[in-house]
């Protein structure tokens, strides 16, 4: 586990759910450059700490996603008063232009968002968010994740050991089907024997004979009680500045001007707040680790 | 304090349909458990032990109300002065633990820390309390380390290891163990069997442990129970079982070999003392220490190796059973074999191999040496990376360690037609029977059936005496011996010493991907001091060159005629004399 992750850990996964939903929801909800900048730049250094490998595999695809979706909007949407150039006898509007780039912004940030979930919400986290939903729900997640890898193993094994005995081996299609269809039966079988002997092993420990109660391994500790009142806090307001101070775009017919007044600038500082402190504390702690490292 | 009072307990499956489709005797309403009667005293290690289809596990499983098996009882189980089925349901789910077989099987979720927390979490305890347990309980098993583990990365032993913890978090009374040990290899076997053992010593657990073999039971319990065919046949402390166990009962091979050993030479001399009215008040020796005190003592042997100035021990192999390979020709050969899994180390390093015709090569060695792999890479699973493979034969079986991969047809006999062939008298029985529905014994014998049905000239066998009791692994020794008669080759990889002491040419040690000591049984046993039979054990630096038990016992019968014959010599010359 890196350092970044370590500081991710400490926090309940209710937390880093708050901050992500609030983060990407507000920035869905509200067309406005500046938040849109907010966002990709909070989600980008947040998928950057949190997975560092992958990112970098993944930056041309993300790029040619977000250009081809600026592209897209002026291409087929003709609407807005400023008219760049006319593309085949179609319009290509300045306004048309302006929203295509805040959208491909807003659905980039939200592509990184929902990139960087797989690595926070590893199998535990997600059960102890599903087990405070519903404990059974959460048990059954666990069983199956359980089950499934040892279902697809006995598989193999089981066709493995048929074309061993030199069954199935030859490359016809209805006969490979045919054996694979054997092999699935075989395995189904496994499985339902293995089921029963899964189901003694709970009635065993007492499954079913009162209450469940959901054990997870991360405690709502103060800090996460904190953060998530100050990310709740923050949220209102920012929603409510934007309300107040229409930060809001309208695209067309013609685009805002952007919109700078007190009101909307608290909501942007607010939500700077919520979507950039995490992942610069993650980056701080990251350069001084770094630097420590090298005084070593 | 008596914990559980079981009185007159018969037991019987339900006759279903299913029996009556087998023409099965043993389905049709006849009792799996025949008038069992015994206590068991709170701290006391007990052991019942029994060959497959004794009707332990099903008395096991009538000692915890959750798990009873569905069919008529007749009789009491008494648990703390009141019968078992006057408890709630999962009143008792706590306080009777249970450790099943297999240890893939036991596991409900999927992370290591869950699966300890799973008991607490049914009966209702809170996060708080379940996070001290669980703490604790780690501390004391030693599974900190793979705490955040998920359960299929664990070895076997690890599993079973973690499905006693599981198990114990819970904080039982009385731990039931059905066979824990039957599906891991010898040293993750011993080390379970170590920490039962702390459990009973440390925490006064008391514990009841279905076993087939004795070897590492016996010596630790204060109480075994001998069932047979659902028949409590001894009942008494391990010295009493030790002597009270008949050569004809099954349960006479299960028994450690220092036993079995003192039974044979003492077995005259004790006849003849019962006769005279006395009784014999020596302890049997029950392990390879004892054993070998005994030995000593016996023989009067106080300098190690004394036996070979007496010129006794160079006597070549009393009994040589094994059948001589006459022929060169290689069944198959591989040279400089290399393989490895992606994303891990090389599993096989350096392997090269030839197995002549009608030879029987054993391969030993530890969990994770590769042993499988390469079967694998011989039986054409695997490409090996380096070297190559070179069969001459087209007739390769191989029998999997999980047997059930086998079966992938409805009934036993399309099984066998999907071989081409037809099941044996003892299988036909069972023709219209599903695979898994048959018993361990029949299934063991229907993969046979169809791992032979090509009539192979190599056979290839991953542990094929792994969680067998000791007739069965007798079975397969006899089985393998007339098979290498017949001319088939064998390569087997085991973790049975005593097997591959008994049938094999040829014998090596595969460690670390590596084939080290490839070499004749005889030899390649001679060379090793730990990783020998327990016969070879008992006699070492009393004897040179035992390998087997048989071997052993008649070089003590050598001893004795000599010894007799002298002392009948003095006589006579003192009679002279006079």
């Amino acid at each position: 586990m890196s350092e970044n992750q370590r500081l991710l850990m400490r926090l309940h996964p209710v937390t880093i759910l708050c901050y992500i939903s609030v983060s990407m929801g507000i920035a869905m909800f509200c067309m406005n450059p500046v938040m849109q900048g907010c966002s990709l730049l909070g989600a980008g250094i947040f998928l950057w700490m949190v997975s560092e490998h992958i990112v970098w595999q993944r930056i041309p695809v993300f790029l040619c996603f977000c250009l081809v979706m600026a592209a897209v909007n002026p291409l087929f949407y003709h609407n807005g008063v400023t008219v760049l150039f006319y593309l085949n006898g179609n319009r290509i509007t300045l306004e048309a232009v302006r929203y295509g780039l805040c959208m491909s912004s807003m659905l980039g940030s939200v592509f990184l968002w929902c990139l960087s979930l797989p690595g926070i919400f590893t199998g535990d986290r997600v059960q102890c968010l599903l087990g405070a939903v519903s404990p059974k729900a959460a048990l059954v997640c666990s069983m199956t994740l359980r089950f499934l890898p040892m279902y697809v193993r006995q598989m193999e094994k089981t066709k493995e050991q048929q074309r061993l005995l030199g069954l199935y081996r030859e490359n016809a299609l209805l006969d490979r089907l045919k054996g694979n269809l054997k092999v699935f039966a075989a395995a189904t079988t496994w499985a339902f024997e293995h089921s029963m002997h899964t189901a003694d092993s709970m009635q065993a420990r007492g499954y079913g004979t009162c209450r469940r109660t959901q054990y997870h391994r991360q405690r709502f500790k103060r800090t996460d009680a904190a953060l998530c009142t100050a990310i709740a806090v923050l949220a209102v307001t920012t929603v409510i500045f934007i309300k107040r101070g229409k930060a809001a775009m309208q695209f067309y017919p013609i685009t805002d001007a952007l919109p700078l007044g007190t009101e909307s600038m608290t909501a942007y500082v607010c939500y700077a707040v919520i979507c950039l402190s995490l992942p610069f504390l993650m980056a701080a702690a990251r350069i001084k680790n770094h630097a420590a490292g090298r005084n070593r | 304090m008596e914990l559980y009072r079981i009185k007159h307990l018969t037991f019987a499956y339900p006759d279903c349909e299913m029996s009556a489709q087998r023409g099965d005797m043993a389905g049709k309403g006849k009792p799996v458990l025949h008038d069992c009667s015994f206590q068991v005293e709170e701290g006391s290690f007990v052991t019942l032990c029994g060959g497959t289809g004794s009707g332990k596990t099903t008395l096991l499983r009538l000692l915890k109300k959750e798990l009873q098996p569905a069919g008529t009882v007749e009789g009491m189980v008494y648990y703390r002065d009141r019968q078992l089925e006057e408890y709630a349901y999962g009143e008792t789910a706590a306080e009777i633990g249970f450790v099943m077989q297999n240890p893939d099987e036991q596991p409900v979720t999927d992370k290591v820390w869950h699966e300890l927390a799973f008991g607490m979490e049914n009966m209702g305890v809170p996060s708080e309390e379940i996070r001290r347990r669980t703490a604790e309980i780690s501390a004391y098993f030693g599974i900190d380390d793979w705490y955040e583990k998920a359960v299929d990365e664990l070895s076997g032993g690890q599993k079973q290891l973690l499905n006693l913890a599981a198990v114990m978090v819970m904080r039982p009374r009385v731990l039931l163990l059905d066979e824990p040990t039957a599906q891991l290899d010898p040293v993750a076997a011993q080390n379970f069997m170590n920490i039962l053992v702390r459990l009973n010593r440390e925490l006064g657990m008391t514990i009841i442990l279905a076993e087939h073999r004795l070897e590492e039971a016996l010596s630790v319990s204060d109480r075994v129970i001998v069932l047979e065919n659902g028949l409590i046949l001894h009942d008494g402390t391990p010295q009493q079982i030790s002597r009270s166990v008949r050569e004809t009962e099954q349960v006479y091979e299960a028994l450690p070999c220092p036993v079995r050993l003192y039974r044979t030479l003492t077995a005259e001399a004790e006849e003849s003392e019962a006769e005279a009215g006395k009784e014999r008040h020596e302890a049997v020796p029950l392990t390879v220490t004892q054993g070998r005190r005994w030995l000593l003592a016996r023989y009067q042997l106080m300098q190690a190796g004394c036996m070979q100035a007496g010129g006794m021990g160079k006597e070549q192999p009393v009994c040589e059973s094994r059948h001589k390979v006459r022929e060169e020709k290689a069944v198959i050969e591989c040279h400089h074999v290399r393989f490895h899994y992606k994303r891990s180390c090389d599993i096989l390093r350096d392997v090269s191999l030839q197995i002549k015709r009608a030879e029987i090569v054993s391969l030993l060695g530890s969990n994770g040496s590769g042993k499988t792999t390469l079967l694998h890479v011989l039986a054409g699973l695997l490409r090996p990376e380096g070297g190559r493979v070179k069969v001459q034969t087209q007739r390769v079986s191989y029998l999997p360690q999980q047997i059930e991969t086998l079966f992938a047809a409805d009934t036993v006999g399309e099984e066998l037609r999907l071989v081409g062939a037809q099941p044996s008298a003892r299988l036909a029985k069972y023709r219209h029977v599903h695979p898994f529905d048959l018993s361990g014994g029949e299934k063991q014998l229907l993969a046979w059936e169809k791992v032979l049905a090509c009539s192979p000239e190599l056979l290839l066998l991953d542990e094929p005496t792994k969680g067998l009791d000791a007739a069965a692994r007798k079975v397969i020794g006899e089985r393998l011996r007339t098979l290498a008669q017949a001319g088939v080759s064998v390569l087997m990889v085991t973790h049975d010493i005593e097997l591959a002491a008994a049938v094999s040419n040829r014998c090596g040690m595969l460690f670390q991907g590596e084939l080290t000591a490839l070499s004749n049984t005889r030899d390649f046993f001679r060379g090793n001091r730990f990783y020998t039979t327990a016969a070879a054990r008992l006699s070492q630096d009393l004897f040179s060159d035992i390998l087997t038990e048989e071997e052993l016992s008649a070089q003590c019968r050598i001893l004795d005629m000599q010894e007799k014959y002298r002392e009948d010599h003095m006589e006579l010359i003192s009679g002279q004399q006079k």
